[in-house]
This record gives structure tokens, C-alpha cells and sequence, in this order.
């Protein structure tokens, strides 16, 4: 059963909205810092996580509470507590890869192709129809036929196709792919954490108590966050 | 400022003093250190006093994270609820470096839905270039 927190519209560090990168979290399009006064404080970050993309079991969410002294964040960022959502990871989450194919080739063809073809006929001779002798009859199949004649074609013919070059072909493809996650790709939990209503408590001091009066929500994506994450968070009193 | 002053219950220690230097589960006595919380919500502080923390190379990141199960020996079912991130300025989300006090996690043993889980654990992950690692100590302390 979900935890039930007052709702008050000037504590809200998140308005609903797909996150698909890293980033400030945001409230009506601006990045939303919360005074929260001078002082230690106490309280509970209501996060209600409506939709999380996890298809590809690499995507990791850190969502994250940072204090400055700064109004604006410009510099002494702390992030002092986070909630890590996504897919299901490994407890331990350093993780380093990488891969270097490389293929790298060259194909190259030079020279020349000649044909050359002369045809000569030469063909002599005379031919006369009237030059004809011999009888024939039907009632004789004797007889004979002479032809004598000669013809002459004199003539030449070339042809002398010639190709001569050079084709050079050169492929180099080189691929080269350096992954090292340094806080572990993954979640450090072995079981994703998904939508529903998270509780994240949250307290505005770094080391020593030294308190900080200004406060964010900021996300950090990692993996192959598609349609990322759609979350809603406020800030809340503590229960206890 | 002064740190914070909680009451220190030996049954509730989740780490004692000793360097860490790769990623592991929190121990005592040289041993990986479980609380059963009992059943039900629990809220509390972690309390994390880090006495030393190498940021030499500029790229160690030192996650203490608190994870609970139903498992009492961690087996499967584990949740990684809240952390804290210490080290270098380049790899902790924030802007400058995170060192040595004393440090306050709240911490609350639900995940989504106010789905209690019962044993819990600190766990360190670690990354980055490591020689000499972070030194803490951490216990449980009421809120």
C-alpha cells in the first residue's frame, strides 16, 4: 500500500514528464530549486515513478537529492542521498569493456585490356545465268549443270576495342568502442525497481552536519534509456 | 559545525573500521554484517564515519549503499534503496569532492508501494583507480 504524504505545491522538485536523458529535474519547463531554509532539515522525498522503460536490461535511473549553498547551483554541488531505479544488475556494478574490431583493407586493380580483330574475305569468281549447258528432261534425270563464275568481296574490317586503366578500391573500416561504466552500468539490486510510489529520506547536510539551504532533484541515465522514465516527486514531512 | 551525536547500539553496527578497497558487502568482525530489522517499516539513520577516502587519481567514486531483502542471507530479492556517493568531484554527481566526517543516510526499509523488507546490509561499490581505497565505519541508529 502506497505511503500517503501532504501535498504542498511549493515543495514539488518534479512535475509529470518523460525524462530520457540525464538532467535537472524540472517544473512547468524550469529547473526547480527548493529554499529550504537555513538549517538542518528532515523530510521524505515522495517519488510516484508512473513509467520506466527496462526492455533492454542496461538502463539504470539515478534520482538523485543535491544541496548547495548556492541559490542557483552554480558551484558546491552535493548529491547526498540517491534512489536508483532500472533494470536488475549485478551487486557488483563496476564494469568495464572494450572492444576495438578494426578491418582495414585495400583492393586495387591496374591494367589494360586490347583486342584488335581484322577480318579480310576475299572471295573470286564469275558467275553467269546464261552460262548454263546440259538438257534436262523429265523423263531423264541425266543432265548436268555447270557453274562457273566468280565473285569477289574484297574488304576489312577492324575492330580494336581498347580498355586501358587502372580501378583502385581501398576499404578501411575501423571500429572502435570503449565502454567502462564507473558506477556500474546496472542496478546494485538484483531485482528491477520500477513504477510505484518510492520514499526516499533526505536530509540537507554533507559530512559534519554542515547544513546546505538550497535543494534539487537531478537524474542520471545510463544504458539504453529509450523512452526513459516518467516520474512526478515532492517534498514531504517526515514520518517520523 | 559539530557532527551529529546518535546512540551507538553494538547490535546495530553494519561496518566496522577497516579499509575497503573493491566492491563488497559491509562487514564486522571480518564478516558480511545482516541486521534483521524485524517485521514492518523501519526508519533510521545510517551513520558512516569515513576516516580516510583516496581521491588521488581523481576518478575513485565510493558508493555506500543500503540494501534490503527478505532473504536473511541476501541470497536473492536484494533492493538497493538509498546511497551515498563519496570521492572525486569528476565522477560523484556533484561538484566537489566528498571525503572524510561523518555522514547521515536516512534510511527506510520499503521499496515501491511501502513494501517493507526485513534484513538489511551496507554495501560498497566501488570504481575508479584504487590503491589504498576508503577506510569507514557505519552503524544504524534511531532517527
Amino acid at each position: 500500500m502506497e505511503v500517503s504524504k501532504t501535498f504542498d505545491a511549493n515543495l514539488v522538485l518534479k512535475d509529470a514528464g518523460a525524462i530520457t536523458s540525464s538532467g535537472v529535474c524540472t517544473v512547468d519547463g524550469s529547473a526547480k530549486i527548493l529554499d529550504i531554509g537555513s538549517g538542518a532539515m528532515e523530510a521524505d522525498i515522495v517519488i510516484d515513478v508512473s513509467a520506466i522503460e527496462l526492455e533492454t536490461g542496461d538502463e539504470r535511473y539515478v534520482i538523485g537529492a543535491q544541496i548547495s549553498d548556492s541559490a542557483t547551483f552554480a558551484s558546491g554541488v552535493y548529491e547526498v542521498c540517491a534512489l536508483i531505479l532500472g533494470s536488475e544488475g549485478t551487486a557488483i556494478a563496476t564494469s568495464s569493456a572494450s572492444t576495438s574490431p578494426s578491418y582495414s583493407g585495400s583492393a586495387s586493380y591496374s591494367g589494360s585490356v586490347s583486342a584488335s580483330e581484322t577480318t579480310t574475305a576475299s572471295k573470286s569468281g564469275s558467275a553467269s545465268p546464261w552460262s548454263k549447258s546440259g538438257s534436262a528432261s523429265p523423263w531423264s534425270a541425266s543432265g548436268s549443270a555447270s557453274y562457273s563464275g566468280s565473285a569477289s568481296r574484297s574488304g576489312s574490317a577492324s575492330n580494336s576495342p581498347s580498355y586501358s586503366g587502372s580501378t583502385s578500391t581501398s576499404v578501411s573500416t575501423s571500429a572502435s568502442t570503449s565502454a567502462s561504466v564507473s558506477n556500474g552500468g546496472e542496478l546494485h539490486g538484483d531485482t528491477n525497481m520500477g513504477t510505484g510510489r518510492y520514499i526516499l529520506p533526505f536530509r540537507n547536510t554533507i559530512a559534519d552536519n554542515v547544513t546546505k539551504r538550497y535543494m534539487r532533484l537531478y537524474v542520471l541515465m545510463s544504458g539504453a534509456a529509450g523512452t526513459g522514465i516518467n516520474f512526478s516527486a515532492y517534498l514531504a514531512k517526515s514520518e517520523v | 559545525m559539530s557532527k551529529v551525536t546518535k546512540t551507538y547500539d553494538d547490535n546495530l553496527e553494519l561496518k566496522d573500521a577497516a579499509l575497503v578497497s573493491s566492491s563488497a558487502a559491509a562487514q564486522v568482525a571480518s564478516v558480511n554484517k545482516i541486521i534483521d530489522l524485524g517485521a514492518g517499516v523501519v526508519h533510521g539513520d545510517i551513520v558512516i564515519d569515513v576516516s580516510a577516502c583516496e581521491v588521488d587519481s581523481g576518478n575513485e567514486m565510493y558508493t555506500i549503499g543500503a540494501q534490503i531483502s527478505d532473504s536473511a542471507t541476501f541470497s536473492s530479492g536484494y533492493y538497493e534503496v538509498t546511497c551515498i556517493k563519496l570521492g572525486s568531484s569528476r565522477c560523484i554527481t556533484g561538484d566537489t569532492d566528498m571525503g572524510a566526517g561523518r555522514y547521515i543516510l536516512p534510511f527506510r526499509n520499503t521499496i515501491a508501494n511501502n513494501v517493507a523488507k526485513r534484513y538489511m546490509r551496507l554495501y560498497t561499490t566501488i570504481s575508479g583507480s584504487i590503491s589504498t581505497g576508503i577506510n569507514y565505519s557505519a552503524y544504524l541508529a534511531k532517527k
